[in-house]
């Protein structure tokens, strides 16, 4: 009996327990069970022609991926237990087809007057997640949970502090390196001026495993290059959030001692070396008669916080570094996506909003990021304007102009890429607004019918080259939804290669809370990035379909 | 429990967290694994290289003998003999090393050649502690029951049988091979890269170890018959390279990994390059086995 299985069934019977003493003290008291059921299923068809190679496509030609969580809260008890499953999985890394299955995520967790007692694995961050970050992302296959103990303490509302201790979660088992933290935040003031100040503590302990490995690796450097790697990691934060009026500035700053990290140096070389690290992080902003305005500061000093300095690419990272760029979702726009360097950067990020009256707003944006020997990783401009043109008429219309530093981002050489990418969405009610009247059954209401369309241009004359987009939207509200879009290789980089489409067909069925979706896609190879975690992921080309429901 | 905590003021919290995050960075640790500067005599070291290889072709089992020996055993030439023996009757598939060790059997002649080096010591140390007689050895540093408790080390009567076995029915996980080769005469300095590719995923954490051995000279030794003026040594330890017990390549590798450990040695003035032998084998190494998966040899030349 595996030891998750075990621990499933630990938690099964505290719920027992739990229940019983919860009825001897109130019968009416049966808690509340919810949860939510997703599955995602994939099916790689392959297309030389844009490059598919991974396995998927070579062998087992089609994935599953499905995530069941429960939820059972009783009188200050809560018990969560999720089982995920991973068949023939792209998701966790793009390269291979990862297999497994089992309990993903369980907790027990009771809050007992101001105290509250977790056990087993949770989510969590310091402040801003600098320093530390326990979160998940199921579509990029990030899990970054952490299995062990925590409680914290609130004894009033101006005030809380909590401490943790266990290891990363690495998909079914944990990383061998422990963790432990402590944060505590104050609420306070000073006549109309609002503080949130807090403060954070991380540790995180090597394994000998890793030590051994390390000591290995350093005894193969040069004499004049090695050193003596740490065990331990120190690290700690203090952050301030600042309030008047319409005013807000944000202020961390955060720090960690020195240990053993690699760095990618400018042939993408990986080097050990033995380094202390530094974030400073400052936003402020300001909102005034139809403006808004957000500046952000951001510096940052070989700040890489991995569970263990073998963690590759995405897995172990223990914090969350946010980007300094705007954060795109349509097709072009965010083609060229960022996250934090953790190895550092120099950036600064401006935004500024504008409604001139309820119909029309604009919004302005600039990036720029650097690496600290001052090469420009990422510039941006970003111009958009949203008109009502009536009831049921929406448009927006903008321009982003971009400078992305092709090799930091992508791994792979390559020159500075430059785009300017216009672009226009149009949305369109068709019909009354749909209104569903006191003691009337939502399904005989007619459906809302609406279209919308995007059209953008990418202009390049790196990496692939330019693309054009367009997409038709149908949604009969709240049920159905009909999409195709393509994306086209305009003017490729180079004038012998094909002008490839990236077509795609999208069909999503809504019944009360399950969705249904299927769609036909042709993804071009490049970075995805949600919330500013990004990574780099082949070509796409297949159908994929999910049905999804919480209860 | 809550009269602590509201004697805990705001600022106590937050001198705590002063103490804790930065007070702390200055934490001492005791860490002797890692060699900051050469010590004395004792710069052979392998290290991990990054250059990029191809994939070594699977490959079929091949066999270490290490034969713990010193020139005042009277059976070691028996021994030598055997290990012999056994290299003829599998061409390119056994390699020997011939580890001189003990105060007892190892120390020299007067005015002879000590043949026991410092890693060989170690190693031997490490691997079955101080022998009480000699000659013994292991095959592949396999435990084998034929004494008990079980041990790596077995009679060299024996070598043969266990030699034919695991040649036969031994599948190795790994495969060898030497890249970019190179000795130069003048400096008299070999160097390469010993490239070990995974032919299929291991759980196992593996390290690569290297010795330099030679062979076809003469010297004196001790045997059943009194000491042998002219007897020609075979699989002498010159050197083991640093990390005496294999340097560490991977952790749970999976298929097709490939590793590669940059090798760069100076032969002694008194060795003949003709006779030597680079012999790398990639290993366990833990308290439970060292057992070796493969091993690979080539000469200097």
């Amino acid at each position: 009996m595996s030891i998750r299985l075990l621990t499933f069934i630990i938690i099964l019977g505290s719920v027992s327990v739990a229940k019983a003493q919860m009825q001897a003290q109130s019968s009416d008291d049966k808690g509340h069970l919810s949860g939510d059921v997703e599955v995602d299923a994939t099916w790689f068809d392959r297309d030389t022609l844009i490059g598919t190679s991974t396995t998927q496509y070579l062998h087992e030609k089609s994935s599953t991926e499905g995530w069941f969580t429960l939820n059972y809260l009783i009188s200050g008890w809560s018990f969560t237990a999720r089982y995920d499953m991973y068949n023939n999985s792209a998701l966790l890394d793009p390269t291979i087809a990862y297999t497994g299955q089992g309990l993903g995520f369980y907790q027990i967790d009771k809050k007992i007057d101001k105290w509250e007692f977790t056990a087993g694995d949770f989510y969590d961050q310091f402040g801003s997640g600098i320093l530390f970050r326990a979160w998940q992302n199921r579509y990029l296959g990030l899990d970054y949970a952490v299995q062990g103990v925590r409680v914290q303490y609130t004894p009033d509302d101006s005030f809380m502090i909590k401490g943790f201790a266990g290891q990363q979660k690495d998909r079914f088992t944990v990383w061998p390196q422990v963790m432990k933290g402590l944060n505590a935040e104050k609420i306070w003031g000073i006549g109309n001026v609002g503080m949130l100040t807090g403060a954070g503590f991380l540790n995180r302990t090597l394994d000998q495993a890793t030590m051994n490995q390390l000591a290995n690796e350093i005894n193969g450097l040069p004499y004049s290059q090695r050193f003596t790697p740490m065990y331990n990691m120190y690290a700690g934060t203090l952050y301030n959030t600042l309030t008047y009026k319409g005013f807000s500035l944000y202020a961390e700053y955060a720090k960690k001692s020195r240990e053993a990290v690699f760095i990618t140096d400018d042939n993408n070389n990986q080097q050990l070396e033995n380094l202390p690290g530094d974030v400073l992080y400052t936003g402020a902003s300001y909102s005034f008669y139809g403006f808004g305005l957000n500046v952000q500061y951001k510096k940052i000093e070989s700040f890489i916080m991995k569970t263990t300095p073998y963690a590759t690419i995405l897995d172990g990272i223990m914090d969350y570094l946010p980007p300094l760029s705007k954060q795109e979702t349509t097709r072009l726009p965010s083609l060229y996506s960022v996250s934090a360097q953790s190895q550092g950067e120099n950036g600064i990020q401006a935004e500024l909003t504008y409604a001139v009256d309820k119909r029309n707003n604009f919004d302005f944006n600039v990036s720029y990021i650097k690496k600290p020997d001052n090469t420009i990783l990422y510039r941006e401009y970003y111009a958009e304007y949203n008109k009502i043109i009536s009831k049921n008429v929406k448009m927006e219309l903008g321009v982003q102009s971009l400078i992305y530093n092709y090799e930091v981002y992508e791994g792979h050489p390559g020159d500075v890429v430059h785009t300017i990418t216009p672009f226009f969405e149009m949305s369109i009610r068709l019909g009354r607004p749909r209104k569903i009247a006191e003691g009337t059954a939502e399904n005989k209401v007619p459906l809302q019918k609406s279209l919308r369309f995007e059209l953008q241009y990418l202009s390049t004359k790196q990496d692939s080259g330019s693309f054009a987009y367009a997409l038709v939207e149908y949604n009969l509200a709240p049920k159905w939804s009909f999409a195709v879009s393509d994306m086209y290789n305009i003017i490729p980089q180079h004038a012998a290669d094909q002008k490839l489409n990236y077509y795609s067909t999208f069909i999503s069925y809504t019944e009360k809370q399950t969705r249904f979706t299927i769609g036909y896609a042709k993804q071009v190879a490049g970075v995805i990035c949600t919330g500013g975690v990004c990574r780099v992921e082949p070509a796409f080309s297949g159908i994929r379909a999910s049905i999804g429901t919480n209860f | 429990m809550v009269p602590i905590f509201k004697a805990l003021t705001m600022k106590k919290i937050f001198y705590l967290f002063g103490l804790l995050s930065f007070g702390l960075f200055s934490c001492q640790e005791v860490n002797d694994l890692v060699q900051l500067a050469p010590p004395a005599g004792a710069n052979d070291q392998l290290t991990l290289d990054s250059t990029k290889y191809s994939a070594v072709a699977a490959q079929s089992k091949n066999v270490l003998i290490e034969d713990f020996t010193g020139v005042h055993c009277d059976n070691c030439p028996n021994a030598q003999a055997m290990a012999i023996s056994i290299e003829n009757a599998n061409p390119g598939r056994v390699s020997v090393i011939g580890i001189h060790c003990t105060t007892t059997f190892g120390y020299p002649f007067p005015g002879h050649t000590d043949y026991r080096t410092t890693n060989g010591t170690n190693l031997v140390s490490y691997l079955i502690g101080t022998p009480g007689s000699l000659p013994t050895g292991d095959i592949d540093r396999t435990i084998i029951p034929f004494y008990t408790p079980a041990a790596i080390q077995v009679p060299y009567v024996t070598w043969p049988t266990y030699v034919d076995s695991f040649l036969k029915y031994k599948t190795p996980k790994a495969a060898i091979t030497f890249n970019n080769k190179k000795y130069d005469a003048g400096s008299r300095t070999l160097s390469m890269d010993i490239t070990t590719s995974f032919v299929q995923a291991s759980p196992d954490t593996f390290y690569v170890s290297a010795a330099l051995i030679e062979g076809g000279f003469v010297d004196w030794q001790e045997t059943t018959s009194g000491v042998n003026e002219n007897f020609v040594f075979e699989h002498v330890l010159r050197k083991l390279m640093n990390p005496y017990n294999g340097l560490n390549i991977a952790n749970s590798p999976t298929a097709g990994s490939t590793y590669s450990v940059k090798f760069t040695t100076v032969l002694a003035p008194t060795w003949n390059a003709d006779s030597c032998k680079i012999v790398a084998f990639v290993h366990h190494r833990s308290t439970t086995s060292n057992a070796v998966e493969q091993v690979y040899q080539s000469t200097v030349k």
